[in-house]
């Protein structure tokens, strides 16, 4: 296979970029550091702390998360063949938010790192089917499949005001805080927890490339090509459900990540899926490490949450999609 | 959520001689980041909340990662009473004061 030199090159600047906004991100915060601890010169164990302790896992976590969801959306968006889909827009991290909604409340804290992946992804898959079900009468249009999306993301919400309701008035706050997205309390231990599945879910996706492509030209058009559209969907729609369910225990609801970079990417490596996976991956990863920075300095020494700015930024972007779309 | 100037928590603190991390705020109860947390060094950290999330904050602190800290390497996290240090009757206020007090001066 013939690989035009010019993508590569773009992943390659893309790469490059990530580790670049990596390094300058850790020293960036509301506490001035100097750039001396990449010399391994670090001033006092209070600096060390907030680097190694506090930052990173943040940084690391934003990078994961920012991977998973821009990987979901470009999936989504080609097998649906919907310029509109991705995680958020089809309801499946709203299903994510209700499973993990039910743990926080329900679960007992000591084994809190391992069900909140499993909650969520629960939810995610609920909802996945929901809007599978519902959008499969209609033969996947575009408007039936964000209809159903849009409105399962609203009974979600719903439910999870349902449970506020209800819960003691004190833990709602503190999920309505995780719900908004934010990364302020992620730890190690639950990122060591998502990183395998992730990158699995990741990887297989990339081997799956081509039978993306495939699926992208229409059901008709891929069984030609020796794919079969209902199974190769179903298995792709339990692969994305696996990457949100992971992203939205980390660090709740955020939004448009999968919708914004996978357009800006296929402007720029075109629409091929194993090259779009890869850089939709890395500039994904960017995006969510310089929002969350963003997110933890303007407003300092108080924090956003970082759902606030991928939802200001996104939710522009949407607006733009859908005011340029020329047949949605 | 922190306890900043013109509030009645902390001159709760000020009157048990001790010293808030959050007095410089701008806004009287900032959300500081756990970054700024960790900047400003508490040598005592108090926590309370009406509800249940105490214990999750108190186990958070007390992870391994956090051990610089000075309120952590001496174990000096305290989880108060939410009807003493919130609801500021005249009675709770002093016994607030004095329970302030014992926390940031053991030895006395």
């Amino acid at each position: 296979m013939e690989i035009p030199v010019s993508r590569l090159l773009i992943i390659g600047l893309l790469l490059i970029l990530l580790i670049g906004v990596v390094i300058i991100c850790l020293g960036i915060g509301s506490t001035g550091i100097s750039y001396n601890f990449l010399f391994g010169a670090l001033g006092s164990p209070v600096e060390s702390t907030i680097i190694w302790q506090v930052r990173l896992p943040r940084i690391l976590a934003s990078l994961l998360v920012g991977v998973g969801l821009a990987v979901a959306g470009s999936v989504l968006q080609a097998i649906l063949r919907n310029p509109l889909a991705e995680p958020y827009t089809l309801g499946i991290s709203g299903g994510a938010a209700l499973g993990v909604t039910l743990a926080l409340i329900a679960a007992p804290l000591a084994v809190l790192n391992f069900t909140l992946p499993v909650a969520a992804f629960i939810g995610a898959i609920g909802s996945m089917l929901l809007v599978y079900l519902v959008a499969s009468r209609q033969h996947f249009t575009v408007s039936s499949l964000i209809l159903s999306g849009v409105i399962l993301s609203f009974i979600c919400s719903s439910l999870v005001l349902l449970i506020f309701a209800v819960a003691k008035p004190t833990e709602v706050q503190s999920v309505l805080y995780f719900l908004m997205g934010n990364f302020s309390t992620v730890d190690y231990s639950l990122l060591k927890v998502i990183v395998l599945p992730l990158a699995l879910s990741v990887g297989v996706l990339i081997v799956l490339g081509r039978d993306i492509d495939a699926l992208s030209l229409g059901d008709e058009k891929a069984m030609h090509l020796g794919v079969s559209a209902r199974s190769m969907r179903r298995l792709i729609f339990v692969i994305t459900s696996v990457i949100t369910g992971c992203c939205v225990a980390v660090c709740g609801m955020v939004g448009f990540v999968g919708l914004m970079i996978p357009h800006i990417m296929r402007a720029l490596v075109g629409p091929k899926q194993q090259f779009l996976i890869i850089s939709s991956a890395l500039s994904g990863a960017v995006f969510l490490i310089i929002s969350d920075t963003l997110a933890r300095t303007v407003i300092a020494p108080t924090e956003l949450p970082v759902g606030v700015i991928t939802g200001l930024v996104g939710g522009l972007f949407f607006i733009g999609v859908i005011a340029n779309a020329k047949n949605i | 959520m922190t306890a900043g100037p013109n509030t009645f928590i902390n001159d709760i603190i000020k009157y048990g001689y001790g010293r808030n991390i959050a007095a410089d705020s701008k806004i009287s109860w900032p959300t500081l980041s756990v970054e700024e947390i960790i900047r400003r060094n508490p040598n005592v950290i108090i926590i309370s909340d009406m509800g249940g999330m105490t214990e999750q904050a108190k186990a958070m602190w007390q992870e391994e990662r956090f051990a610089g800290i000075p309120a952590v390497k001496s174990k000096r996290i305290y989880v108060m009473e939410s009807e003493l240090l919130c609801q500021p009757t005249p009675t709770n206020f002093i016994k607030a004061v004095k329970q302030i007090w014992k926390y940031l001066y053991p030895g006395y």
